[in-house]
């Protein structure tokens, strides 16, 4: 998953960057506000985090334009004066939750994916479809009771599905998503990581839960394994 | 202390004097032209009186004989009869009823032999004129008098009868007049000015003692203004005093506060000093999470990130000053209820506010900051700690309006009562692991507002219930 970094203090935002990377996400990082708007218009991402404090457009006035804009992009917003006022005037202008500083990162990624899975619907970190389940905090993956041993990018993978079920998801949106817009990743990479999810999560072949859409995407359907079971 | 010229030119008795002094100038210029007007004016009107009497004098001095209109050569009047006299007159007959544009001379005074009379414009019979002409070079104002007479039987003749009086000797008069009116009008300017400094720099007096006493609070040799002021300055002085006691007592929070502050870090750093400098066989993990080094700096830069809170967020609720804000509780209460519901959304708390109408237009006495700081930490603390439900109650009373918060979690049991409250004072005695600052940053607000909080239990929910009573304003709904 793709989450956008707006924090204008280098060390805590490459801090950040190398804790979110090491937890399987894939980082955009802006040092003011003013930068954060425009990755804000041009990609899309599953979170946010944004700093109060920016420098050239302050956190509050970025997150303002960009629900203007009906970006629905769930955002994250660090506090370095955790005052109520700072704190329900960010919510106000659009953000889904706050971390004040200094925070345990461990928090801030609970937080953070807490928020993704809200932003899919879902209330818990684990999500289940009939026979299959997939765990967003621990990062695994069942198929009935027997988990399934899968790779980084396969479980990236798994977990972009899972979040977006029956949508068509094209080839460049999941490279952005699994290797960032700087990656210089082959497209057919992703139809080697499709293959590969494919025999893992469906070995007989029989109920097909990934459809390919020729020259639109894949599409993730699984109501398969609800009927199945 | 003596001023510029330029410094006295911004003072406010340079402003006051000079507003002063200019009207009274004005006034003198104006009082002065219009007194000479109105004199020249009654000076006119009189020598037209007399004019008018003369005339009559004259018309009666004048006879028909042999068909033509006659009159003595010299008047009863004995200035007509002089040469110089200033007293002119002159009768001339009108020929246009004869089909004559002419007005021949009939007559003339002794006294304006020599001189060239002036043109006098003709008047329909019984009609006067009045007018400021010129006789012989002079200045004249002449009264005309046009009548019908009859000549014979059957002829009738008119006449004008023409008097002019010298406006010199007047003039001079009102010249005078004039003269002696500026000289009297100027020295009463200069004395009323002179009286209204003296009476503006007494009554501007206690300026001048106020500022002394001010330079002397600066220079830290007295602390508050003292000594009798006007009616009229007292109020100022009073809320000065009131200003300058909140600033040191606001300076004396901050310095107990860094006080505070650092005494309180002193510990934490302490213990992380010691856990660095251990010597490295000690710092062998001895499967102990207490023994951690890791997780006993962790600790410590957790306690010292609570303390810097507590005290900043202290420092900034006791500054509060003698200038209270009203701060509408509803909007601010409504923020927070949604920021809420956003923030625990996976929780899926219900959430009910109760007698909402109670807090229409209910303002509390109280900087908006610290309204926020009050309702986000209680409120945080009931979506924290209740399982499912958060009840806001609404409650007026006469000097007070109450908002209690109730959760239906474990409650907050009534020996943990003042620890909670207390434990931001206690943040460098102990291990305070678990329940976090909010509730003591409340109390702190709430002392230096001298406004209750209570916490008790929930009788509807089973949970806490806090309370807390604020001081209000009720705006018109």
């Amino acid at each position: 998953m793709r989450v956008l970094l707006v924090e204008d203090e280098a060390q805590i935002r490459q801090a950040l960057v190398d804790r979110l990377q090491a937890t399987g996400f894939v980082v955009d990082e802006a040092g003011d506000g003013e930068e954060g708007l425009y990755y804000f218009n041009e990609f899309p991402y599953s979170a946010a985090i944004v700093d109060l404090g920016l420098p050239k457009l302050d956190g509050i006035g970025l997150i303002q334009q960009v629900r203007a804009q009906g970006n629905k992009t769930p955002i994250l917003i660090l506090t370095a004066r955790d005052h109520w006022q700072e704190k329900v005037a960010g919510l106000d202008a659009g953000a889904d939750d706050y971390v004040a500083k200094p925070f345990q990162a461990e928090e801030l990624l609970a937080r953070i994916n807490a928020l993704v899975r809200r932003a899919a619907g879902h209330a818990s970190a684990k999500i289940a479809f009939g026979q299959i389940a997939l765990d967003l905090k621990e990062q695994r993956v069942w198929l009935g009771a027997q988990e399934v041993e899968v790779t980084d990018f396969e479980y990236r993978l798994l977990a972009y599905f899972f979040q977006h079920p029956d949508e068509i998801l094209s080839k460049s949106l999941l490279m952005d998503q699994l290797y960032g817009q700087d990656a210089e990743a082959d497209s057919n990479t992703i139809e080697v990581f499709i293959r590969r999810v494919r025999k893992k999560i469906d070995p007989d072949n029989t109920l097909k839960p990934i459809e390919t859409l020729r020259g639109r995407g894949y599409r993730f359907c699984p109501q398969v394994f609800e009927q199945s079971s | 202390m003596r001023l510029s010229i330029a410094e006295f030119t911004q003072s406010l008795q340079f402003r006051v004097l000079a507003a002063a002094s200019a009207v009274m100038v004005l006034f003198s210029i104006l009082a002065v032209l219009v007194l000479v007007k109105v004199f020249a004016y009654t000076v006119e009107s009189g020598v037209k009186a007399r004019l008018e009497a003369s005339l009559y004098g004259v018309m009666g001095v004048a006879d028909v004989m042999d068909g033509a209109l006659w009159l003595p050569p010299a008047l009863p009047e004995a200035r007509f009869n002089q040469l110089t006299s200033g007293l002119y007159a002159w009768v001339q007959q009108s020929l246009e009823a004869r089909g004559v544009a002419e007005t021949p001379l009939v007559w003339r005074s002794e006294s304006s032999l020599g001189k060239a009379l002036p043109a006098v414009r003709y008047l329909p019979s019984g009609e006067f004129s009045w007018q400021s002409l010129t006789l012989g070079g002079e200045p004249v104002w002449v009264l005309s008098f046009s009548s019908t007479w009859s000549l014979s039987a059957d002829d009738t003749g008119y006449f004008q009868f023409s008097l002019a009086q010298a406006q010199k000797p007047f003039l001079d008069q009102v010249a005078t007049f004039q003269r002696q009116l500026i000289l009297s009008f100027g020295a009463l300017a200069v004395l009323l000015c002179c009286i209204q400094w003296f009476l503006l720099r007494r009554g501007l007096r206690p300026l001048p003692v106020l500022a002394r006493q001010l330079v002397d609070i600066e220079a830290g040799t007295c602390q508050e203004v003292t000594g009798h002021f006007p009616l009229e300055l007292q109020p100022m002085v009073k809320n000065l005093n009131a200003t300058l006691q909140s600033e040191r007592q606001q300076r004396e929070r901050y310095r107990h506060t860094l006080a505070d502050l650092a005494h309180s870090l002193k510990t934490p750093l302490t213990i992380m000093k010691n856990t660095l400098n251990a010597p490295v066989q000690t710092q062998e993990f001895s499967g102990s999470p207490q023994d951690d080094p890791k997780l006993v700096m962790l600790d410590q830069v957790h306690r010292m990130d609570s303390i810097v809170q507590y005290q900043l967020k202290r420092s900034v609720a006791q500054s509060s000053s003698t200038i209270t804000q009203r701060t509408e509780i509803l909007p601010i209460l409504d923020k927070i209820l949604g920021a809420m519901e956003k923030v625990y959304r996976d929780r899926a708390m219900h959430v009910s506010l109760v007698s909402r109408d109670e807090g229409e237009g209910v303002q509390a006495l109280m900087e908006e900051a610290d309204v926020y700081e009050i309702l986000g930490n209680v409120i945080d603390n009931a979506f924290k700690y209740g399982k499912s439900k958060v009840q806001v109650t609404f409650v007026r009373a006469p000097r007070v309006f109450r908002v209690q918060v109730e959760d239906d979690g474990a409650g907050i049991p009534p020996s943990q009562r003042e620890t909670v409250l207390a434990r931001g004072k206690r943040l460098d005695e102990q291990d305070v692991a678990g329940q976090g600052i909010g509730l003591a940053v409340v109390a702190d607000i709430c002392r230096v507002y001298d406004i209750s909080l209570d916490i008790g239990a929930s009788q509807s929910l089973g949970g806490a219930l806090i309370q807390v009573s604020f001081s209000y304003f009720q705006r018109a709904v």
